[in-house]
């Protein structure tokens, strides 16, 4: 089953619930890939074998939604660096392994594709605990690894491994400038008491008062909340909050539409992009903020989108189609350009060292300097010495709202 | 302490609270405490989201599709599990029996709205007002108001009518009940039916204002047996008040403390409870069976 | 036609058998006593009777009617009142409350109900003395008064106890024995009265069937079975030391 989803190529991932629908699906879905996983092997192009891409997150559970949306815009990159002939005489293919809930999984997938000599670049496994379990095994094989799932923690030490991530120090900065701009005079956070929470709340520690905000404190949550109200009290005279990126995040949204909370409330990271947030929180998320890479999407206007974006989300959405939350009608293309780039700047490195001997990639990886304009995400790609492939300046600040038209956002101004 | 803690607390206790009857209706006649009866909550959320949300048609289409899905689901659960029970000779097969059901449930939940992180329809009241400066939503208001309601008419019904003095009848001595023309079986059936239909009522009543995604039926399971057990199992007005007692002991704690004390102090009461009255606050001692 | 009939009556419990063709009837208005040591098959045949088990073979008719696959519940609302052995009365329930739900089969009736109360409680006035109070807290005799009684509330057609004397101090035993009596002789009430005190059955029942390892052994009227020479050696010279398994 999970070799048979790395050649999938269209199964319409359906992700909108409904009870009748999506089991029909699921079994659909299966019989689908089961009848085409024969025919779709071993497709060899021009004497050289293909390069290989690995990529490793959660196809299936409740995070789904996030495998399957970098599965499919990897996929997209793929065929565009094929139709164009591939990169080092070479053409691409992509093999998926699905780590569940489970870091196990993931560990075993990451041992598996590193260990396999035709495969060049692996991408992923998302969510940090999954990912700080697995590096490793990367480094020690000398694979070339891109992350798009992974917002904290430093790839500056790594030999092998990148982020096509904006990281939570980046967000935060943003967020502290936005705030700052405003006049708030004090900031409290709500977040799962986990790591990112952690780290966020020791930035917030470190940064606020630079930014001429007085701290007010960490309300860490749990996963068994049903309800924010109890934390958002504590801030309820803060002149702004800010939430989580996962789904915490949206319920300290209800809490504060709840109680009829006026501050501002910002994302300590780029999770409110997601619909989900939209879908649970409803009319709180109404004029929230959130600093994330370019992420034009809900902006509406596409003749400002960036072209190379453009490109690649019109391609997803015409491959794949679009996420609708069922109660919202918000909608989000079903793939995550962050991990188209992954491919994108491997490409362009193998291009530039002249072949896919790892150290040549990662030495030219380093040295990239990609404009915003060519990019899949629409950010430009400058992985220094950092490892990151983005910067400062490719954080942006959006806002939600809802007219009659549906949901949208806009783009602040810096 | 802030009043706002003592609302949260108040209106997810009386949620508990509801659970916490319901697990005590089952267990009455047949001793199993259900594990699976979360499940029945997030039956109601459910429904409140396909019906309210997606399918917009309203709150009474909402309440009558509850009850006509939690009867059948009771019904459903109560062969999956005393089927197992009666004819398993394990004492602990009621452990296994009501686990099955509830990862079935939770299965048939999670692949029906797998992407879905909260089940939250449009309130049934729709705005509130403000005590004391705190808002209320009436939707809050309506829920404690329900479940205080159910709570008090099946203590009623318990303790003053013929069938309330059959069930505990036969919960005391079933085949002594039998002897008296009691249907005992029926009882049981329609002990699970009954449950099922207050936990699902809860679902869809608190759907609204918590977010109960689809896979969090063992979380409600969960506060509903600490509440039950604090109250004294079995007993109504130990359901109210061991719903109460771990809805508000969690809020106000967490708002004066902090997250991980508020779950802390409520195990550890319970621990505390279990030790100085063995069978809860308002609990009977129990026979062994 | 006899209010009871048992016939050719087997019976078991996973595979061993406990009846083998079991007969045995009791009359519109008659007394028979059940008679048997332990483990001869008294208890099977009452549960037989009362629904608890399902005969591999034979009939049970309850005033014509072939009750054998009829579950539990119905048989008392056909006319089967039981006085359960150990008495069983509901001990976190009142006196009052006990008796109410031994009238569970006229629950649509409550003038049928309240009828029923007033004689039960007016042939026991201890209970209506107690009524207020809860069950567990009765002395042995006052229990097994209100099982009688509940049993009673049924208005049953035919009155089983399964060894009402268990456990009674012997004065209480005779008291007991002399309601149950009155109840025979001055209102008609049919009883099959299962006991291990063979002399005092036999003196109360019209007949007696004696149970061994699962058979009827003897039947026949009191007398008769009084003078029978096994009775004699087992049972009534027995009293003593009786040949109880």
């Amino acid at each position: 089953m999970l070799k048979r989803r790395s050649c999938k190529r269209n199964a319409d991932w359906d992700w909108r619930p409904g009870v009748h629908k999506s089991t029909v699906g699921i079994v659909v879905l299966s019989v689908a890939v089961a009848l085409t996983a024969t025919g779709c092997s071993g497709k060899e192009a021009g004497g050289k074998p293909p390069i290989k891409i690995g990529i490793i997150g959660p196809m299936s559970g409740p995070l789904a939604v996030l495998g399957i949306s970098q599965q499919n815009s990897i996929q997209v990159e793929i065929d565009r660096l094929n139709a164009a002939g591939g990169i080092d005489g070479a053409q691409l293919q992509l093999v998926t392994r699905d780590s569940g809930l489970d870091p196990g999984k993931a560990v075993q997938a990451a041992t598996e594709l590193a260990g396999d000599q035709q495969i060049k670049l692996v991408v992923g496994p998302s969510l940090t605990a999954f990912y700080n379990a697995a590096k490793g095994v990367f480094e020690q094989n000398k694979k070339i690894n891109c992350q798009p799932g992974v917002a904290s923690g430093s790839f500056a030490e790594l030999g092998y491994g990148f982020r096509s991530q904006d990281a939570t120090e980046l967000d935060v900065a943003k967020a502290l400038g936005y705030l700052k701009s405003k006049g708030a005079k004090n900031v409290g956070l709500i977040y799962e008491g986990d790591d990112t929470g952690k780290s966020v709340d020791a930035i917030l520690a470190k940064e606020a008062a630079g930014a001429g905000l007085t701290y007010l404190g960490f309300q860490s949550t749990r996963p068994d909340d049903q309800s924010h109200s109890a934390y958002m009290d504590a801030f309820k005279d803060a002149e702004a909050i800010f939430y989580s990126s996962n789904v915490g995040g949206a319920k300290t949204l209800a809490a504060a539409g709840a109680a009829g909370y006026k501050g501002i409330l910002i994302g300590a990271g780029s999770g409110a992009q997601n619909i989900s947030f939209i879908e649970g929180a409803g009319d709180a998320a109404r004029g929230i903020v959130f600093p994330a890479p370019n992420y034009q999407y809900p902006t509406r206007d596409r003749e400002q989108w960036r072209p190379g974006y453009r490109k690649h989300i019109e391609a997803v959405e015409q491959k794949y189609g679009v996420n609708t939350g069922p109660k919202t009608g918000a909608t989000s293309p079903k793939g995550t350009a962050l991990a188209a780039d992954c491919v994108f700047a491997y490409a362009e490195a193998v291009k530039a060292a002249g072949g896919t001997d790892p150290d040549k990639v990662a030495a030219a990886m380093e040295k990239l300097d990609l404009a915003a304009d060519t990019t899949p995400s629409g950010n430009a790609i400058k992985p220094g010495q950092a490892h990151e492939f983005y910067g400062e300046q490719d954080i942006r600040l959006y806002q939600w709202d809802k007219d009659d038209k549906g949901w949208f956002t806009r783009e602040l101004p810096n | 302490m802030t009043l706002q803690a003592w609302i949260d607390g108040v209106f997810t206790g009386s949620i508990y609270a509801l659970v916490a009857l319901s697990l005590a209706i089952v267990y009455q006649p047949t001793r199993v405490m259900n594990f699976a009866q979360g499940e029945a909550l997030i039956l109601g959320a459910v429904v409140g989201y396909q019906v309210i949300s997606l399918g917009k048609l309203g709150w009474v289409v909402a309440i009558l599709a509850t009850l006509a899905l939690a009867t059948l689901m009771g019904v459903l659960s109560e062969r999956m599990i005393m089927l197992p029970v009666r004819l398993s000779g394990s004492r602990f097969a009621w452990i296994v029996a009501t686990l099955a059901a509830a990862l079935i449930f939770q299965s048939i939940f999670t692949l029906g709205y797998r992407d879905v992180d909260a089940l939250r329809p449009a309130p049934m009241a729709e705005g509130g007002f403000t005590l004391a400066g705190e808002q209320v939503s009436w939707q809050i208001v309506l829920t404690v108001a329900i479940a205080l309601a159910v709570m008090a008419g099946y203590d009623l019904l318990l303790r003053r009518s013929t069938y309330g003095r059959a069930i505990r009848a036969a919960s005391h001595n079933p085949g002594t009940a039998v002897l008296m023309g009691i249907p005992v079986q029926r009882i049981i059936v329609l002990s699970f039916v009954v449950a099922t239909v207050l936990s699902a009522l809860a679902g869809l009543l608190a759907a609204p204002v918590l977010f109960i995604g689809p896979a969090a039926g063992l979380i409600f399971t969960i506060k509903g047996f600490t509440a039950a057990v604090i109250g004294g199992v079995g007993s109504p007005r130990g359901a109210l008040a061991g719903g109460l007692i771990v809805g508000v002991l969690d809020s106000v704690v967490r708002t004066e403390i902090n997250a991980t004390a508020g779950n802390l102090v409520v195990f550890g009461l319970l621990a505390l409870i279990l030790l100085v009255y063995p069978s809860g606050l308002f609990g009977k001692p129990m026979e062994a069976h | 036609m006899s209010l009871l009939e048992i016939t050719a009556l087997s019976a078991g419990y996973g595979g061993v058998q406990a009846l083998f063709g079991v007969e045995l009837t009791v009359g519109e208005g008659e007394f028979v006593a059940l008679l048997g040591p332990n483990g001869a098959g008294k208890s099977t045949t009452l549960r037989v009777l009362s629904g608890l088990i399902k005969p591999s073979a034979g009939r049970v008719l309850l005033g014509g009617e072939d009750i054998t696959t009829k579950p539990g519940w119905r048989r008392t609302g056909l006319g089967l009142g039981h006085v359960p052995e150990g008495r069983q009365v509901f001990p976190d329930h009142t006196v009052l409350e006990n008796l109410q739900l031994g009238a569970f089969v006229h629950r649509r009736s409550r003038t049928r109900r309240q009828e029923l109360l007033d004689e039960v409680l007016a042939l026991f006035p201890r209970l209506d003395e107690r009524r207020e109070q809860l069950a567990g807290t009765l002395s042995g005799g006052e229990a097994q008064m209100l099982a009688v009684g509940r049993a009673l509330m049924s208005a049953p057609r035919l009155l089983v106890l399964d060894e009402p004397s268990l456990g009674l101090a012997p004065l209480k035993v005779a008291e007991l024995f002399g309601y149950i009596k009155r109840l025979h002789t001055e209102r008609g009430l049919s009883v099959l009265l299962v006991e291990q005190q063979a002399a005092t059955a036999l003196n109360l029942a019209d007949r007696a069937y004696v149970l061994e390892r699962g058979r009827v052994a003897i039947s026949g009227t009191s007398d008769a079975v009084r003078k029978d020479p096994r009775v004699q050696a087992v049972y009534l010279g027995g009293e003593i030391s009786p040949a109880t398994g």
